[in-house]
């Protein structure tokens, strides 16, 4: 599904990332891990193309290559950030809109998702709130439905459950299992390993900007503190 | 024990003080070795002695100085009248009390929002009173413009610097139709000061704004107040350093959450058409642009109103740099548009994005088809339509092929528009000759025909 090869991500002479070269299978569920820093949100902008990658390839499905197709590429990819991108000036649902206008989703498919994440989010009388008029968490869950909204062969995910309540977490990962059962390759990264652990299939470890370890979620032990790695 | 309101704030400001020193430092060291920064100095320091201590520099202006004395004699009760008009101004972006989210923060503590504001507000006064006290010294001691006037200026614009705060203050917090509708009584009462020529009206309204702030807001200071949007705008003001920005090579940008739009019942409502979706996200976008928009086309129409006076050939070269500038400006808006916000990691639909980007460069386009018109009016002649058909058409190419590039870039194709770009200029070229050689706005045909191509470009 999604492949990986010799990527490399600098700013001003700093390496972020290097050396990253991995595959995720088609229907599966893939945790990447690792500390603060270690490069997981520069990863998920560099396939996404928000940050320019210097060397390497990426291809999604053997066919969409990020250099050759890039507007293709893009609808490939569905991504829920770390911090809600809300725009201020559109209510709740303006903002699936947008989601439905920019990945070509269907009025019909629009209504009939809706008509079951909204509820399911606890979101039904906030519709036409701006964000600024929801709590941190609400505004996470906006976002969430927003990235769940298009089927698309990618999603990344960025902490998931980070200011979410427990009901909502587990909606979450039931949604996400879900989604990956439907075809729909899963990244995601969190803090929470105990919980990724139900989820994930396999996983990546990610230290300064390189991948540590990679393999099945099964045989992930645990991050490293930051200061003992760099002891070393 | 509790510190006092002054003891906690003058602990906050030094921290901010010694914070800014050592990232300045930082920054320096990365942008000047030592050796070149004491280079730099005594080039810096011989500079400023070679010309105003040892040279006549100033000596040299002297007629200009004194023509500046007569007017500024003159023009005080102008001044006087028209001087709100630039607190009324700055209200739509900056609420003039450098109250940043450290204060808000200590207001959340057991410290009085009030007195922290009037600290704010104090050491903003005494900085004011230190700079114009500094540059009125320099101006009495170099130049031969008399102290009373300098004093009676710097009087003035501490006066009002001291009224006019709170004003400020409190028309930030209100909504876009309310400021128009205060710059727009400024403006009237400014207007027939002018038509009137009496100092009487600068007074009134100096004494009105002293009944204002005395009576109605000195306790309406913290009503309606929006804290988000004032510590967002003083958090960006504090820590834009110039130094930083230049040596990491990168630009500091608000975080602009809020748009001087106001969202009605109407902006609330479900979209009703793609179409609609487009348009709000570039007027999101324009809006939170709005200053550096407006500074952009008021340069344009300011530099062709200015020409409308000179030579033709020189207001047809001012014409034809504004059509080329304007043009690449669309570009790079239409680029950063599409790398701002949520937009920068939704797919692109940059052909429709495109379609409905037309309007608002046609809106601004009105603004500084102004003074063509004025100088179409006053200089008519049987070509004058054709020459506006012709700026109009060359335009519509150039800001085609500008946008085409753009989506081309940013969609990564790799095209080649060196053949576009060279008759773009060809037809610039025209547009510049065109007062002297009128014929060639028979070139509009050549244009539409290629326009047609930009038009109906896909990626």
């Amino acid at each position: 599904m999604l492949q990986i090869k010799d990527l490399r991500t600098e700013i001003n002479q700093a390496v972020l990332l290097d050396g990253i070269t991995f595959d995720i299978k088609p229907s599966s569920v893939t945790a990447l891990v690792g500390h603060n820093g270690a490069g997981k949100s520069t990863l998920f902008k560099t396939v996404m193309g928000v940050m320019a990658k210097s060397e390497g390839e990426i291809w999604i499905n053997e066919r969409y290559n990020q250099e050759d197709d890039f507007l293709t590429f893009k609808q490939l990819i569905s991504y829920l950030p770390e911090e809600p991108l809300l725009l201020t000036e559109l209510t709740v649902m303006q903002h699936f809109q947008l989601y439905a206008m920019s990945y070509a989703v269907p009025e019909e498919k629009l209504q009939n998702s809706l008509e079951r994440l909204v509820p399911g989010f606890e979101l039904e009388d906030k519709l036409n709130e701006y964000p600024e008029a929801l709590s941190k968490g609400m505004r996470q869950k906006v976002q969430t439905i927003c990235a769940l909204l298009p089927d698309t062969p990618l999603l990344f995910i960025d902490e998931p459950f980070m200011g979410l309540d427990i009901y909502a977490m587990e909606y979450l990962e039931e949604l996400i299992q879900e989604k990956a059962k439907n075809g729909t390759s899963i990244l995601l990264t969190t803090h929470q390993l105990e919980r990724v652990k139900d989820i994930a299939e396999n996983y990546i470890m990610l230290q300064h900007g390189r991948i540590q370890s990679y393999g099945p979620i099964a045989d992930f032990q645990t991050i490293q503190r930051r200061s003992v790695d760099e002891e070393k | 024990m509790k510190r006092s309101e002054a003891h906690i704030y003058y602990f906050i400001r030094k921290s901010r003080f010694r914070k800014k020193k050592i990232i300045n430092k930082m920054a320096m060291e990365v942008m000047i070795d030592k050796t070149t920064a004491v280079y730099l100095a005594l080039l810096g320091g011989y500079v400023f002695a070679s010309l105003f201590i040892f040279g006549d520099v100033l000596d040299s202006f002297q007629e200009e100085f004194l023509f500046l004395e007569a007017n500024a004699q003159k023009g005080f009760w102008v001044i006087l009248t028209a001087l709100p008009i630039r607190y009324i101004f700055k209200s739509f972006r900056d609420p003039g009390i450098l109250f940043s989210s450290t204060e808000y923060q200590l207001t959340l503590l057991p410290y009085s929002r009030g007195r922290i504001w009037f600290y704010v507000f104090l050491e903003k006064l005494v900085k004011q009173f230190l700079i114009l006290t500094l540059a009125a010294s320099l101006v009495i001691l170099l130049t031969p413009i008399s102290a009373p006037i300098v004093v009676a200026y710097l009087s003035i614009f501490l006066l009002y610097e001291i009224v006019l705060t709170v004003p400020q203050w409190v028309l930030f917090q209100k909504g876009l139709w309310i400021k128009i509708g205060w710059l727009l009584a400024v403006l009237i009462i400014n207007g027939i000061g002018i038509l009137t020529s009496s100092p009487l009206i600068g007074l009134a309204q100096l004494l009105l704004i002293i009944v204002i702030n005395h009576f109605l807001l000195s306790n309406s200071i913290f009503n309606q107040v929006q804290w988000s949007k004032v510590t967002e705008v003083n958090d960006f003001q504090i820590w834009k350093m110039f130094l930083i920005s230049a040596a990491s090579k990168t630009k500091f940008k608000r975080q602009k959450k809020f748009s001087i739009f106001q969202k009605s019942a109407r902006t609330r409502k479900p979209f009703q058409s793609d179409k609609a979706i487009h348009n709000r996200l570039w007027r999101v976008y324009l809006a939170q642009n709005a200053q550096l928009i407006f500074q952009v086309i008021g340069a344009f129409t300011l530099m062709l109103t200015v020409f409308i006076f000179m030579n033709d050939t020189i207001y047809n070269i001012g014409v034809a740099v504004v059509i080329y500038a304007y043009a690449s400006v669309a570009g790079s808006f239409f680029n950063d548009r599409m790398r701002a916000d949520i937009l920068e990691v939704l797919p692109w639909n940059l052909e429709s994005f495109k379609r409905s980007y037309f309007k608002w460069v046609a809106a601004g386009a009105c603004l500084i088809l102004i003074p063509i018109i004025v100088h179409a009016i006053v200089n008519f002649s049987m070509w004058t339509p054709m020459k506006v058909v012709y700026y109009a058409c060359v335009f519509l190419f150039l800001y085609h092929l500008n946008v085409n590039k753009t989506m081309t870039l940013l969609a990564r194709q790799s095209r080649n528009f060196q053949l576009e770009d060279g008759i773009g200029f060809l037809f610039l070229i025209a547009v510049a000759f065109s007062g002297t050689y009128p014929a060639l706005t028979f070139g509009f045909v050549i244009v539409l025909l290629m326009l047609r191509k930009q038009v109906s470009f896909l990626l």
